[in-house]
């Protein structure tokens, strides 16, 4: 479980204390979700201009020049029947085509749309990123450039946020792509990513998510993790949902990813369990990480014990049993230095600090 | 050097959105009518000469640091420790109190160093072309001769040359961090402490800048140093060609022209000033390699001895981590001990698969089952570490930003119109630079 310790959290909110898994995100505009509690407290959002904007779509693109102009008019029909202040941000990836252009002539044209350009291709994370960075609505919703995510979705999942919810994510239940080389890796990497983050979620891949701005504007995201985002979020106390949504075949341009990313994924959950569970107590994660070595350790003395002999070093089996007892002794130990090591890391960097926490209690919200 | 030469001499950028019907040499000093971008060159010294003035009329004693606060923001550069007063200048337009356009940055270091060569070499050369000047010579820890000869330099050339120096030897990189910091010219151009490329290729390197490019990366070509150094130099570049994909052939030579915001936005330490160029072709600035003329050089011949080859390993080991895992250290620790593992765990099953299997002679407890239980060990262990990686930037993101913005149109383009300021600063001014070079493929 992951309850803090409560004296740190300010004194406003104790009495939601115990109430719901939370979690210090660490920065000084980080949240403390409370999301148990029924009745809404204003947060210390400014009340700023901007902030009557209440939806800005995020929308990375990276050669999507024929895909651009429809997507746009899908945007607009979807969120102007809406009737709230809504904005879309356009961030270039570097595009190689005239992706930049088709954005510059929708931003001549529509008042509500900013486009973001890279000066180096980053990738689709730090597109969304920078998306989140400067995003001014309360909602932020995120959107793939290539048209198979329907706008016309986004209502939808505004509304599941509102219901009371931090993070809704999509979920593509009839894929239109290749099975064995999109939808039959994906699931395989979604159920892990399910199984070891705890966060229930069957299809992490889906760009289209809905969240709350103040979950996601500090939360760091880097190196690909926009996949881990429900999970890292959830790892906050953000309540997750997640609703069917449209998938829709693609009209133009072709798909920027491929399979070959096995191994990344696992080793991606490697580091997403740590960071989204044990952040502030990494020891014990390095500590748990150690566990199937300390059980084999285990195990093979056992079956030792039950095969026969008791453990005399003259015999080979006995001289492999103390190899094995040092070598495994040895990870261990080195894995608990680690672990100190990685307090180390997390008290100097002070992210934890109570003074860099801000209190949220969310929940249903009048609306604008 | 003809101007043809120059289209070959530019090896194929990537993104060059050069302007290669313009030749520099033709027109040395008749430059303006060339350069495409003169007019608005001149047009913003105007618009700061106008704006100097008004702000020296404001408060005279102030006048030294007034004029330049435009292009200083930081109050730090605005104490440029060596001006020593102000004496007129021949040309009134050259005036090194203002409008400083190109900074010459020189990291000396050792004491016999050729300064006043520099300098004047230079220097000259840049007032031929019309441009204005400054050249800050940084001793890095040294004094002797290069030291005394510097201020003599100071004194002659009031307002030009800035000798600063570090108690203890810093390394290059630091050195041209100090000086940056001092510098007003919104062009930098780094030199070694003596003549060594041809001056006249000044005027090449900066109308590429001129041209759009944001760093200009010399290549000696061809070189006069022996035949041996020039195959380990050959070797190393071969070597950052491959690994770090920076198309450069001579990194080792320090004759660099760049704009400022390269380092405003590439911050170097230790070592990295050897791959300046390839940090900034990374960092997606506009990165231009140009054949130029060597004239001599400096330093060791021969075998360097070994302290010297490991050194350079290790910066490029450190270099191709820091470019590529920066952000995701687990995928390089934790790829490099997943194969350990994977091997030692082969090896000591395919042992205990024998032994029992097959029945073969021999005690399982050999070299090879110890050697396969280490590499395993090792390969967990190198896990270990990426996660400690991981964490160490989780912890620090926010001071790593992943992505760099080279503009934001903001929404409602109606908005600026009654501003002319900002609409200037909502249009792209010139659209190869926003555009053309995206379009450059299509």
């Amino acid at each position: 479980m992951s309850r803090v310790r409560l004296e740190k959290a300010r004194a406003g909110a104790r009495r939601g204390i115990g109430l719901g898994r939370m979690r210090f995100l660490g920065d000084p505009t980080a949240l403390i979700l409370l999301p148990n509690m029924k009745e809404t407290v204003q947060s210390s959002a400014p009340s700023s201009p901007e902030s009557a904007i209440r939806i800005s779509v995020v929308v990375p693109v990276f050669d999507e020049e024929a895909n651009l102009p429809i997507l746009h008019e899908e945007i607009v029909a979807a969120l102007d029947p809406l009737g709230v202040a809504w904005e879309v941000l356009y961030v270039d990836d570097r595009s190689l085509d005239q992706s930049l252009v088709v954005m510059l002539e929708l931003w001549k044209k529509d008042g509500r749309v900013r486009v973001v350009k890279f000066r180096a291709r980053s990738g689709q994370t730090a597109a969304m990123a920078a998306g989140f960075d400067h995003a001014r609505g309360e909602i932020v919703v995120t959107l793939d450039g290539d048209l198979q995510n329907d706008p016309a979705d986004i209502p939808k999942l505004v509304a599941e946020l509102e219901r009371g919810f931090d993070v809704v994510a999509g979920w593509r239940k009839s894929r239109q792509d290749g099975f064995v080389l999109r939808k039959l890796p994906s699931k395989i990497a979604n159920r892990l990513i399910a199984w070891v983050t705890g966060v229930q979620i069957h299809d992490t891949g889906c760009t289209l998510k809905a969240f709350r701005r103040e979950v996601v504007k500090n939360l760091p995201i880097y190196a690909e993790q926009h996949r881990f985002l429900p999970a890292m979020s959830a790892g906050g106390g953000a309540r997750v949902s997640e609703m069917v949504v449209n998938h829709r075949p693609r009209r133009f341009g072709r798909s920027k990813y491929g399979i070959g990313r096995a191994t990344r994924v696992l080793l991606d959950l490697l580091s997403i369990k740590m960071i989204s569970s044990f952040s502030h107590r990494p020891l014990q994660y390095f500590a748990l990480l150690t566990a199937p070595f300390v059980l084999g350790l285990f195990g093979y003395m056992i079956s030792l014990a039950v095969a026969k002999a008791p453990i005399d070093f003259d015999t080979e089996w006995g001289r492999i049993a103390l190899v094995l007892f040092m070598l495994l002794f040895m990870l261990c130990a080195y894995f608990v230095m680690l672990g100190l090591l990685a307090e180390l890391v997390v008290k100097a960097s002070g992210m934890h600090q109570p003074r860099h926490t801000r209190v949220l209690v969310s929940g249903p919200r009048s609306g604008v | 050097m003809k101007a043809d030469e120059i289209d070959s001499a530019t090896p194929q950028p990537e993104e060059t959105p050069v302007d290669r019907t313009h030749n520099p040499r033709s027109q040395p000093t008749g430059e303006n009518e060339a350069d495409p971008y003169a007019a608005q060159r001149a047009e913003k010294q105007a618009r700061k000469r106008a704006q100097a003035a008004a702000a020296a009329g404001q408060s005279k004693e102030d006048d030294e640091s007034a004029p330049t606060a435009e292009e200083l923001p930081k109050p730090k550069k605005q104490k440029s420790p060596k001006v020593v007063a102000r004496v007129d200048v021949a040309a009134p337009e050259l005036d090194p109190a203002r409008d400083i356009e190109v900074t010459i940055i020189v990291p000396i270091q050792t004491g016999d160093g050729r300064v006043r060569d520099v300098v004047e070499a230079l220097g000259s050369e840049l007032e031929r072309l019309g441009r204005n000047w400054e050249c800050i010579l940084v001793f890095d820890g040294v004094r002797g001769p290069a030291w005394e000869d510097a201020h003599r330099l100071a004194r002659e050339k009031p307002g030009r040359v800035h000798p600063i120096a570090f108690q203890q030897p810093a390394g290059e990189s630091t050195c041209l961090t100090a000086a940056f910091e001092r510098a007003r010219g919104s062009i930098i151009v780094t030199s070694p402490q003596y003549v060594q490329v041809d001056p006249f290729e000044l005027s090449r390197m900066l109308a590429l800048v001129d041209g759009g490019a944001d760093f200009v990366s010399p290549w000696r070509h061809p070189r006069i140093d022996p035949y041996l150094n020039r195959i380990q130099s050959a070797l190393f570049n071969w070597v950052m060609r491959r690994i770090m994909h920076a198309p450069f052939h001579d990194l080792n030579c320090y004759f660099r022209v760049f704009r400022r915001g390269v380092l405003e936005d590439v911050a170097i330490y230790g070592d990295q000033y050897r791959f300046l160029p390839a940090i900034a072709l990374r960092q997606g600035f506009k990165v231009v390699e140009l054949k130029v003329r060597h004239l001599k050089e400096w330093g060791g011949k021969g075998f360097f001895g070994l302290g010297v080859y490991a050194r350079r390993f290790l910066d490029i080991l450190g270099v191709v981590f820091l470019s590529k895992f920066t952000l995701k250290p687990l995928r390089f620790f934790g790829t490099l001990g997943g194969i350990c593992a994977l091997i030692g765990g082969a090896v000591c099953l395919s042992r205990v698969a024998s032994k029992w299997i097959l029945e073969t002679e021999g005690a399982l407890l050999g070299p090879i089952f110890m050697l396969g239980a280490l590499l395993f060990v090792l390969g967990v262990q190198i896990i270990g570490f990426g996660l400690v990686g991981e964490i160490i930037i989780y912890t620090q993101a926010r001071n790593l930003r992943e992505y760099r913005i080279e503009r934001i149109w903001e929404s409602g383009p109606k908005k600026h119109d009654d501003d002319p300021d900002r609409t200037a600063a909502v249009e792209p001014l010139d659209p190869s630079r926003t555009t053309g070079g995206d379009g450059g493929s299509s």
